[in-house]
């Protein structure tokens, strides 16, 4: 069974370029547009292997997200890397500092994140 | 400030603001319109960049499978491939043309053994004519010896005995010799038949394997240009599909580029919007003969302030928050 990456971003053309990179390298994407959504699929499966989430989204932005999924016993060992065009270093030790493996400023490079994704969540 | 010049006060910036706010709603409408059309076709050349990328990998792997048909890799528990198929053939007629190097010097030998076989009949039929005139001049010594019997009278009844022996021996050698030369002569008609016949193989032989040999030559000529041709496909198909796909990840980092510059007049539009309703707010306590409380307008300011920042990257020279000497874009920072 393929390994389970949830992808979380407000923007459809992000989620369908990562998408399908990812994809085509094997893993299964879920896909969310926001964190209120992003935590409503963490609820409901217990399969997602690794997160990647952007950082301004409305309702509950990406480092909310990260926040709240380290809060949760169940999910707090889950990796998650941020996918942003912010390069503020204060929200870069923020990240850091909540828990996030890894920080990755858009335009993304798919072979840098196929790496990424192949490292903290094994291969497909 | 004079309390007395706040009613042309309020008057002024009532004029204002309703300017600001019919540009706002006149200019909204057709700035949201375009994000919105600019958001779809980001998507759908996203979309398109993708399919072409995967058709471009979808022709490359059809092309290799026919490379692979041609070949003459043996690839394990897989089916002959045609290239196989024309090694073995190619095998097979080698095989051939030696067998008929093998037929066609049996055949001569038997040609050479066909003209000896005709020179010792003759022969035969020589000795047999030998022999023919040493039966008659048999006969005639035994038809002398009866006349000298018949002279010498009762004394010569041996002699006529023998005589008799001779000419009995004479006759059966005669007898003997019309078959021998019966059996050569129809020696000499099949002879040459054989050779004949031989000679015909031969030559049959001969023409087969030489349009075998031009048909095989050709057969293994065109599966190698083909193959020549093919590589050259892969080759080139592989360097274009690599050229394709680097150049939709340019493409790509264009789109994400474009679509950031979306979200971004997106975040400048709920700005303005926000920016408007402080503003409107701030009139209507206007209205009300209120004077704001400095408190409150510190706090309105800041509330501007934090929605200026609050989508759009900040400013680098922002103190309070730097950009990090992070990663560039493209690439991961591992924590």
């Amino acid at each position: 069974m393929a390994k389970n990456i949830l992808l979380v971003d407000d923007s459809k053309t992000v989620r369908v370029q990562v998408g399908a990179a990812i994809r085509d390298k094997g893993y299964n994407v879920v896909e969310a547009s926001d964190g209120l959504e992003a935590l409503a699929v963490l609820e409901k499966r217990r399969d997602i292997a690794m997160v990647i989430s952007d950082v301004n989204m409305p309702g509950m932005d990406g480092l909310e997200l990260l926040e709240a999924i380290q809060r949760r016993p169940d999910c707090a060992k889950l990796p998650v890397v941020i996918l942003t065009t912010e390069a503020r270093q204060q929200l870069v030790d923020r990240a850091k500092g909540a828990g996030a493996k890894g920080w990755m400023i858009k335009p993304f490079n798919p072979q840098v994140l196929l790496a990424a994704v192949q490292k903290l969540a094994g291969n497909p | 400030m004079t309390d007395s010049s706040f009613p042309e006060l309020r008057s002024v910036a009532g004029a204002l603001w309703g300017h600001i706010e019919r540009a706002i709603a006149a200019r909204l409408p057709v700035l949201e319109r375009v994000i919105e059309l600019s958001e779809r076709e980001v998507l759908a050349a996203v979309m398109i960049v993708q399919n072409i990328n995967a058709e471009s990998k979808r022709a490359l792997k059809d092309l290799e499978v026919v490379a692979s048909c041609l070949s003459t890799t043996r690839v394990k528990n897989a089916p002959p491939s045609l290239g196989d198929s024309v090694a073995q053939q190619a095998d097979a007629y080698a095989q051939f043309v030696g067998l008929c190097g093998t037929t066609e010097r049996q055949l001569s030998e038997q040609q050479g053994l066909a003209g000896k076989a005709s020179i010792a009949v003759k022969r035969i039929l020589n000795i047999v004519g030998e022999v023919d005139g040493i039966a008659q001049r048999a006969c005639i010594t035994t038809f002398n010896a009866r006349i000298e019997s018949a002279r010498m009278g009762a004394a010569a009844r041996t002699f006529d005995v023998i005589a008799d022996e001779l000419r009995d021996m004479t006759e059966a050698v005669q007898r003997l010799n019309v078959e021998i030369k019966s059996i050569g002569e129809e020696l000499m008609k099949v002879i040459p038949v054989m050779a004949e016949g031989a000679g015909t193989l031969r030559e049959s032989h001969a023409h087969i394997s030489a349009s075998l040999g031009k048909h095989m030559s050709e057969v293994c000529d065109s599966q190698r240009r083909a193959m020549a041709v093919l590589n050259d496909a892969v080759v080139a198909g592989r360097a274009r599909t690599d050229e394709i796909v680097e150049q939709s990840h340019e493409v790509m980092s264009r789109l994400q580029f474009q679509d950031r510059i979306s979200q971004d007049l997106s975040a400048l539009i709920n700005q303005e919007i926000a920016s408007g309703e402080l503003v409107e707010r701030s009139l209507m306590a206007l209205d009300s003969d209120e004077r704001p409380e400095p408190d409150d307008v510190e706090r309105e300011g800041r509330a501007i302030e934090e929605i200026r920042h609050g989508n759009i990257q900040a400013d680098e020279s922002d103190e309070e928050s730097p950009r990090a000497e992070a990663e560039p874009a493209g690439e991961m920072l591992f924590f």
